[in-house]
């Protein structure tokens, strides 16, 4: 086994490129910057991942989302009202990950909207008074868009209903009409075709009426359940 | 992986300039071809393929000549930038060993910023890749704009959008007008030679 002597292989090719790129490397700001993290509490992470989930809702985004509300939990371990603001956040996150691409757009609206909020409390400009009648605010608003989406859902799940319904009516008729219809065939067809091809649409008949009977039942059930839950 | 022959004493690396379009790339190169090219006994190539239809990409190689008694190449490649030519971006970061990822500093291109690396990411899984383990040096390019009054991204900014997991080195450059391009060259160069761990058997 032959082994390279990188370590003197670095050092010359540095030396070699500091020869060539000389007249250059002297006329500017040499510094390069080794990246440091941002160990004070700030919102500014915050602010990018939701954007980042604004653009795309992948799960990298929602495992940063709740990394970082957690890291801000803890740097603002003091200021209950932004621990509030940051909770709310995180219920949205919870939303969106159970949603994903589905997430209605107003969320993403709404996560601005604490995220602004939070910066606010974050600056101390405020006072104490003042902060809680924003947190109150913001949960007031979060309040009514948990109930907006509550109702969004019953409605989808009313039209999803109606719609099997059409569908069975218009499936059915069909298929009845179908099964009425005179077979087209030549004379020398035989009896038994015809026979068979009625019974096979009856067959399919019933097949598709317990499908969409059972359809129905578990929308129904789903209705009634978010009945009983409201 | 570093191209390393023994037997004839020779050391190929290879260096993808990687970014979102209009980020600047082909002018770091553009800018080293134009004042280096003689040093360097070498020039640029502009290479025009197929595949994902009419495609571009710049192709730069770098003899840095004899050090330790090996002949030391270097391979300059950049991407096409727009998100339609991603076969291309693939086929060029095959067999790369450093990344310069050339970030524009412009406010309106963060999210392309943030979508190209996520890209590279991508790309880097399918040669079984990990972005954490490769070489890789962040440019933020275009910092002459601040001065001319255009909304521009802070390093702070890019560094908490693109590097806040990464932790890697950065730079603010200007490949139009030469800050810090070589610098930049030299740097990835650099961490690109010192990354090579090499066992032959």
């Amino acid at each position: 086994m032959i082994d390279l002597d990188y370590k003197n292989l670095a050092t010359g090719v540095e030396e070699r490129l500091d020869e060539i790129f000389a007249d250059d490397l002297r006329g500017y700001n040499s510094q390069i910057t080794k990246f440091q993290y941002f160990e004070t509490p700030s919102l500014a992470n915050l602010k990018s991942i939701i954007m980042s989930l604004e653009w795309e809702v992948t799960d990298d985004h929602l495992i940063d989302l709740i990394q970082e509300i957690k890291r801000l939990q803890k740097a603002y371990s003091e200021n209950d009202q932004l621990k509030k603001l940051l909770r709310l956040i995180f219920h949205l996150g919870r939303y969106i990950r159970i949603h994903k691409s589905h997430t209605h757009p107003y969320i993403f609206k709404m996560l601005f909207r604490f995220y602004n909020s939070s910066s606010k409390i974050a600056s101390g400009k405020y006072s104490n008074h003042e902060n809680a009648k924003i947190v109150n605010n913001e949960i007031k608003r979060y309040l009514s868009l948990k109930a907006y989406l509550k109702r969004e859902n019953k409605s989808i799940f009313r039209r999803s209903l109606k719609k099997a319904n059409t569908l069975e009516e218009s499936l059915l008729s069909s298929i009845d009409s179908l099964s009425k219809q005179k077979p087209f065939a030549s004379k020398d067809a035989s009896k038994n075709h015809y026979r068979n091809l009625n019974n096979d649409f009856k067959e399919l008949k019933k097949f598709i009426y317990l499908e969409i009977k059972k359809l129905r039942e578990d929308l129904q059930r789903i209705v009634t359940l978010i009945h009983k839950k409201a | 992986m570093a191209f390393i022959n023994i037997r004839n004493k020779e050391i190929q690396l290879k260096i993808v300039y990687y970014g979102p379009g209009q980020g600047g790339k082909t002018t770091n190169l553009l800018y080293i071809n134009k004042n280096f090219s003689e040093k360097i006994k070498s020039q640029m190539v502009t290479i025009d393929t197929y595949g994902d239809r009419t495609i571009f990409f710049d192709f730069f190689p770098l003899d840095l000549g004899q050090i330790n008694g090996f002949d030391v190449k270097i391979q300059l490649y950049t991407v096409p930038g727009q998100s339609r030519y991603d076969t291309t971006r693939k086929l060029v970061l095959n067999g790369v060993d450093g990344i310069v990822f050339v970030a524009d500093m412009l406010a309106s291109m963060r999210r392309k910023n943030i979508l190209s690396l996520k890209n590279l990411h991508e790309n880097l899984i399918k040669y079984h890749k990990n972005i954490f383990n490769i070489p890789l040096l962040f440019q933020f390019n275009k910092v002459d704009l601040s001065q001319k009054g255009y909304p521009v991204l802070t390093p702070e900014r890019l560094t908490d959008d693109l590097n806040r997991q990464l932790k890697r080195p950065w730079i603010t450059a200007s490949a139009l007008t030469g800050e810090n391009v070589a610098l930049t060259l030299k740097k990835i160069i650099s961490m690109t030679t010192a990354n090579i761990k090499i066992s032959l058997n």
